[in-house]
């Protein structure tokens, strides 16, 4: 014995929490009973029987858990060698040799239970064994048979004969309630070996014509062997009439993969006006009414006619083969399709003509297919409503819950194999047995559609009201004559809100801008979620305007006299003043008041006399209780991607503020993984895609882990009516060739008191410098040097030796970088610091992103274009000298000028670096600015300069004579900043 | 060129972190953490690790065999190849395995504890969380894994009974369960009969040994450390007998790794130091622990001693640092006599002989006369008469010298 396995027999004394039971069963749905075995794990201190199934693993033979004691491998070890089928299953018949051996270690084990009739369950032990003898019986159709009885009469055992016995011997099965026992025992008899073999060949039952040729044949050998003989029966004729049956079965097959083969016979009805029966045509038909056996008489020739129609209408039609030779009216198929065909199209035909279709118990393929759908829409609780999908068959009305359990598996083996029957058809057991045909494409789309609602516990279709909208899906997939009925005005409204929107009369918006047709479309697309009660996502990329379109639909609110109480924006912190900026640029009649820092308190009572409000997620949660006591129109969240963790305290405070109308915008509403998408839906429109947990197992896994294109087709479908996305792409048409964008970045605050010290520190050392000289270009040079310190901490600190102040523009400009890779966007980025461009590199370094550096000093500027132009990396950072003149960057669609410059004209030139001949994409210019420093002087001052120099020519621009700043306006400068 | 004066006997060399390196430890592994690949490495000892585990020790980078700055260049030198493989950091909690709330620091500066405990993976090994954290069986498995990494053999009982619950046709579930047998008895029977040592080393070895490392992973390591060490002072009273070289404390710590704990017990009995597989053993256990001039050493006794034995030792290519001393040998020696490899070794690194009080003396006549020699050469002074002694052992011997010198 090896080293383990003796400590293992050490252990096998200690006690098990669990233990292998050994669950046993007779059926007696067929002549002969089967005994059945079930193996289950159970908790040996609870003995809850059964507990879950044991599937044997040849594994736990070699190495056994601790469930499983020595007596147990024997046990398994015996069925697997009987049957090799008991490899990996839990339950099979005990049949055969090896039978009385299991059966007696199964009962010893002490672990065998039966289940009695109330439902419990009760221990089963060896009896004694107890005397058997054979009688003849006679059946309803006059057939004598021979089968055991017990000898003794007053004992309250149950005999059943099982199949396969070694011996033909029954097994006695005797409850003895008071002790909660069930004993078994075989059978004994007094027959000698040679009277059981007999016994044993006589399995069929001998038909009334046969049974005097019988006795004429074996009464000697019978009375040797003491066994008793048939009777013959007294019997008269009687006449009847005839009816076609197909009968259809499935039966034991040895020959075929799963043991069962399916069948249909031709069989006969006949009548009589006091008996009927069918047959299969080999034998007179009749019956026994205890007395005297009753033959049927009919014409033959009829039978024979009708007989060969049928056969030859059933060969053509069906494809379906001959049985054997000898059985000529019967027929067996494999496929499926046969039988749905016979079932499904031709029966229609066939029982038109008199032919009677017979299913027994147990055929695999009683099809039927639905003749029309339902669905009922009522009233549930007040967060749903109650939906009903329900079909014809026939007479019958089949509720969808009632297939629940399989359409559930349904569910399951797509999402485990990946793939969908879409051409063929799906069948699902009814509980009469018939097999419900539903087409793969119309069941595919119906699961889809349902399938959340199918995963949870319940028994039917609740339908939350914030995802009524998928009415509209579910309309769209059952066949057009399906019926609705109850709340149908629910599945209007779901249609209606799948429709486009409205386009109402753009004047009505009042803003103060063009807007172009998609902008224009966005805002009505709010409207058209409004007319519905819904909440919405506007998910257009970066610089498509989606702060004009929210700015445009405020305005319209305001106009058309919506906007009874102030609408509350919440922004990044950096974005506040851009929001407010941006609100006074196209819509000034709108009242707007940014609620932040420590005084904002004082405005609280006030803030009813303002259209907008804009505050920060931080300080909404601040001051969440304020909030929620305050009325708002609309709730409105830019960046939504701030609420994307549903944990974060932005994110919960969001969802506790009153207001029904919300709106999300987000260039990137999914940055990592769905659930982020799910987070800003559910802030929506709560529930509309269902609970987190359900939304992960229904769309999340399946889209991420296992790539089903299915399912996300499905996602984006659902969530339509709620999310406008337009990427750049494919509104290109509608898009401006270029389109520039001032962008403004407070500073940090540590970067803030480092750019005020600096730049009350260099004033002071200018005015002493300034005081030094009188030269006027020595002048110039000295207030363009301490410039240049202020513009280089707006770029960053670490420029000036400082790298522990951080820099609001870098993380911006990263960030801003991450989403337009995202895009798949190709980007220049200009900046005239070789070293920003630098910290720039290390910056994208960190998140992953590729870039080129083209500075001053690269050589072979071609080739680095050309890996650009190649698309051999989305960055390309350029340095002004460099990047200056003679390039051709066609393949950038996106310019970000970290900091501005000086010569407009300049910088326009390298905006064209991407706006040249051969782009064929818009353009979209980005200016980096940091928030009231010498960078916003900087670009007003160019913004008037742009103007008077409309009538320069664009040469003298670019020569920078006509252009360059004077003395005095640097100094001006200066004093503005200050 | 070959040098008479040897390269230094510090641990610079192994301090060393190269981005093939961390692959590779990544590769065997599935992960890259700097304590276990101190532990490869033997910065770390094995005894050091299982004293902090135990919270015998508070902070393990006190135990480290490196100076802090070295320390420093480590950390930033593995970040940086981390990040240049793209692999995803996690942060782990370590936990005691004597009480296991208990969390451990690695060190008292919060930073070098992050950098010391934190995990490195592949983004597509990382635990993907949708896809196992809610599966129960998968978390529960994981569980009994480390239940019986960290001793803790209830506890591995307790969810092996949990995860039979859930999937009684796991196929592994005897498998753990022997491993639970074993590790129970190995708690319960500290002490081992004399006479069951054998079947208990071989049962460990054959049965329990590789059925752990094809269950557990990497975390076999700590799994099998204990039963090892429970093995290896069960013999540390024995007397050693040459003919079962197994029964000794050092072949059981060998087997963990705990290369000083070996070490130390070879050294602590010098009178059976004269045995071949002793001195064999002990030269790794030197090569281990980075004590390259003892391990020569050793090894040069082993060929005085048994050079049948050394030879066949040295084939099997079992030390790493020998091997091309070997190559170098017979290049220079063909067709020679292996028992001058030990004068040959002095010749090549004459600081071994600084370390011959700690070990059995050289007592080959080729092995005095070279080391007489070399004391000559490193004063300077007139070595004729010792050239002339070492030819009369063997003239092949002299050209050696000769050509090292050269």
């Amino acid at each position: 014995m090896s080293f383990l396995a003796n400590l293992r027999q050490k252990q096998q004394d200690t006690e098990r929490a669990l233990s292998l039971y050994y669950l046993l069963s007779i059926d007696v749905s067929t002549r002969l009973a089967q005994l059945k075995l079930v193996l289950s794990d159970s908790d040996i201190t609870h003995a809850q029987l059964p507990g879950k199934p044991y599937f044997i693993q040849r594994q736990h033979i070699e190495r056994p858990p601790e469930f499983i004691a020595s007596a147990d491998i024997e046990i398994l070890s015996g069925l697997i060698d009987a049957d090799g089928a008991w490899l990996q299953n839990h339950q099979g018949l005990l049949a055969g040799e090896d039978l009385p051996s299991i059966l007696r270690q199964v009962l010893a084990s002490k672990r065998c239970y039966m289940q009695c009739v109330q439902g419990g369950w009760l221990a089963l032990r060896k009896g004694d064994a107890q005397k058997v003898a054979v009688q003849w019986e006679i059946d309803n159709q006059g057939g004598q048979s021979l089968v055991w009885r017990s000898a003794s009469a007053a004992s309250p055992a149950q005999l059943f004969f099982l199949q396969d016995a070694a011996k033909a011997l029954p097994l006695i099965c005797t409850e003895l309630p008071q002790e909660s026992v069930v004993e078994l025992a075989l059978g004994e008899s007094d027959y000698s070996e040679l009277g059981l073999e007999c016994i044993r060949t006589f399995k069929k039952a001998i038909v009334p014509a046969m049974v005097q040729f019988f006795c004429d044949k074996n009464t000697e050998q019978f009375q040797a062997l003491n066994l008793p003989l048939p009777k013959v029966l007294p019997s008269e004729d009687l006449p009847a009439t005839m009816v076609p049956i197909l009968r259809f079965r499935s039966v034991k097959s040895v020959k075929e993969a799963r043991g069962m083969r399916d069948e249909v016979h031709l069989q006969f009805g006949f009548q009589s006006d006091r008996y009927c029966t069918s047959e299969n045509g080999k034998n007179e038909p009749g019956f026994w009414d205890g007395e005297t056996f009753y033959c049927l008489v009919v014409d033959d020739e009829q039978r024979d006619s009708l007989q060969e129609c049928l056969m030859r209408y059933l060969a053509d039609f069906s494809a379906l083969q001959h049985v054997g030779r000898g059985s000529p009216s019967a027929w067996y198929s494999r496929e499926s399709e046969h039988w749905q065909h016979l079932f499904t199209q031709a029966r229609g035909e066939l029982e038109a003509q008199g032919v009677a279709f017979a299913v027994e118990p147990g055929f695999r393929h009683d099809y039927v297919m639905a003749d029309n759908w339902h669905v009922s829409l009522e009233e549930g609780d007040d967060e749903h409503v109650h939906l009903e999908v329900a079909l014809t068959v026939g007479d019958a009305r089949v509720d969808l819950r009632d297939l629940l359990e399989q359409l559930r598996e349904f569910i399951r083996q797509q999402s485990v194999t990946g793939c969908k029957n879409l051409t063929g058809n799906n069948s699902f057991e009814l509980g009469d047995g018939r097999l419900l045909l539903i087409p793969g494409d119309q069941l595919t789309g119906i699961v889809e559609e349902l399938g959340d609602l199918l995963d949870g516990r319940e028994k039917g279709f609740r339908i939350a009201r914030s995802q009524l909208h998928r009415l509209a899906g579910l309309h769209q997939q059952l066949p057009a004559n399906t019926e609705w009925v109850g709340k149908t005005a629910y599945l209007e409204k779901a249609v209606s809100l799948h429709k486009s929107p409205i386009m109402l009369d753009k004047e009505l918006s009042c803003v103060d801008a063009t807007l172009r047709p998609y902008q224009w479309l966005g805002v009505c697309w709010m409207q058209h979620l409004k007319q519905h009660n819904i909440n919405g996502l506007l998910a257009d990329d970066m610089g498509l305007g989606k702060t004009l379109q929210t700015i445009a639909h405020l305005s319209f609110e305001q106009q058309q006299g919506l906007l009874h109480c102030p609408a509350l924006i919440i922004v990044p912190t950096s974005l506040l003043h851009n929001w407010q900026r941006e609100i006074e640029r196209f819509a000034s009649q709108l009242r707007c008041k940014i609620m932040h820092g420590v005084n904002r308190h004082q405005y609280w009572e006030e803030l009813g006399n303002y259209d907008v409000i804009i505050s920060s997620y931080q300080l909404v949660a601040n001051d969440l209780e304020r909030w929620q006591a305050q009325a708002l129109s609309w709730l409105i969240l830019d960046e939504a991607q701030a609420i994307k963790n549903p944990r974060t305290r932005a994110s919960k405070a969001v969802r506790e503020l009153n207001c029904p109308n919300r709106l999300c915008l987000s260039g990137t509403p999914v940055e990592n993984h769905l659930g982020e998408l799910w987070s800003i839906l559910d802030f929506l429109m709560p529930g509309c895609l269902g609970s987190a947990k359900a939304f992960k197992s229904h769309f999340q896994k399946p889209i991420e882990q296992d790539g089903n294109s299915n399912r996300l087709k499905h996602l984006l479908a659902r969530i339509e009516p709620f999310m406008l996305r337009r990427n750049k792409d494919q509104i290109a048409s509608d898009l401006p060739a270029k389109t520039e964008i001032s962008q403004t970045i407070p500073l940090n605050p540590d970067q803030q008191a480092f750019y005020s010290h600096l730049k009350s520190s260099s004033w002071n050392s200018l005015q002493q410098q300034m005081d030094d000289t009188e030269r006027n270009g020595q002048q110039h040079m000295l207030v363009l040097t301490a410039l240049l310190k202020l513009r280089q901490a707006c770029c960053d600190p670490t420029l000036l030796g400082e790298p522990t102040i951080s820099s609001a523009k870098r993380e911006y400009c990263v960030n801003m970088l991450c989403e337009l890779v995202a895009e798949g966007r190709a980007v220049l980025v200009f900046s005239q610091f070789t070293s920003m461009l630098d910290l720039l590199a290390e910056s994208l370094d960190e998140e992953g992103i590729k870039y080129l550096m083209l500075v001053g000093k690269t050589r072979n500027r071609q080739k680095v274009v050309d890996a650009f132009q190649a698309g051999e990396a989305p960055v390309f950072l350029i340095s002004l000298k460099a990047g200056g003149t003679g390039l051709n960057l066609t393949a950038a669609d996106t310019v970000i000028h970290y900091d501005p410059w000086w010569n407009q004209a300049a910088e326009r030139q390298a905006t064209d670096r991407s706006h040249r001949i051969g782009q064929n994409k818009p353009v979209f210019v980005y200016k980096l600015i940091a928030e009231n420093t010498i960078e916003e002087k900087i670009a007003k001052l160019q913004q008037r300069k742009a103007l008077l120099s409309e009538h320069i020519n664009a040469q003298a621009q670019l020569s920078g004579e006509a252009f360059a700043f004077k003395l005095e306006e640097l100094i001006a400068l200066w004093h503005e900043d200050n | 060129m070959t040098s008479l004066v040897d390269s230094d006997n510090s641990l610079t060399s192994s301090l060393e972190i190269t981005i093939a390196q961390l692959e590779q430890h990544l590769s065997q592994q599935g992960h890259f953490c700097l304590i276990d690949w101190f532990i490869d490495q033997n910065i770390l000892s094995y005894s050091d690790y299982e004293a902090w585990r135990h919270q015998r020790v508070d902070y393990i980078d006190q135990r480290l065999a490196i100076d802090s700055e070295a320390l420093q260049i480590l950390f930033v030198e593995s970040v940086t190849f981390c990040k240049q493989l793209n692999l995803v950091v996690e942060a782990q909690t370590w936990f005691s395995w004597s009480d296991r709330r208990h969390r451990l620091k690695a060190s008292r500066n919060e930073v070098s504890n992050t950098l010391l405990t934190q995990h490195w993976q592949r983004a597509q090994d990382c635990p993907q969380l949708d896809l196992f954290m809610d599966n129960s069986a998968v978390i529960t498995e994981n569980e009994v894994h480390h239940a019986l990494a960290s001793r803790q053999f209830d506890q591995a009982q307790k969810k092996l009974q949990h995860l039979t619950r859930i999937n009684p046709k796991h196929v592994r579930l005897g498998v753990y369960q022997d491993l639970i047998n074993y590790g129970a008895h190995a708690y319960e029977a500290r002490g081992i009969a004399e006479d069951a040592l054998l079947v208990e080393i071989q049962g460990l070895s054959e049965e329990v040994e590789p059925l752990a490392k094809e269950t557990l992973g990497t975390l076999a390591r700590d799994y099998l450390g204990f039963a090892w060490r429970r093995i290896g002072a069960a013999m540390t009273e024995l007397p050693y007998n040459a003919e079962q070289e197994q029964l000794h404390t050092s072949y059981a710590l060998v087997q963990i790794p705990d290369w000083h704990g070996a070490r130390d017990s070879l050294l602590a009995a010098p009178q059976n130091l004269d045995e071949p597989s002793l001195l064999h053993r002990l030269a790794l256990c030197f090569e281990h622990c980075h004590q390259k001039s003892e391990a020569l050493l050793a090894w040069c006794i082993l060929m005085e001693r048994d050079a049948v034995y050394g030879e066949a030792k040295l084939e099997e290519q079992s030390s790493a640092l020998l091997w091309p001393f070997w190559q170098d040998f017979w290049e220079l020696n063909d067709g020679g006599q292996a028992s001058f490899f030990s004068a040959y070794l002095v010749a090549r690194q004459p600081s071994i002989t600084q370390h011959q009080d700690k070990l059995p003396p050289l007592t080959a006549a080729s092995t005095k006369a070279m080391v007489t020699l070399i004391a000559k050469h490193l004063f300077g002074d007139d070595e004729m008469q010792e050239r002339e002694q070492l030819q009369a052992i063997s003239p092949a011997l002299l050209r050696l010298y000769l050509h090292v010198r050269a």
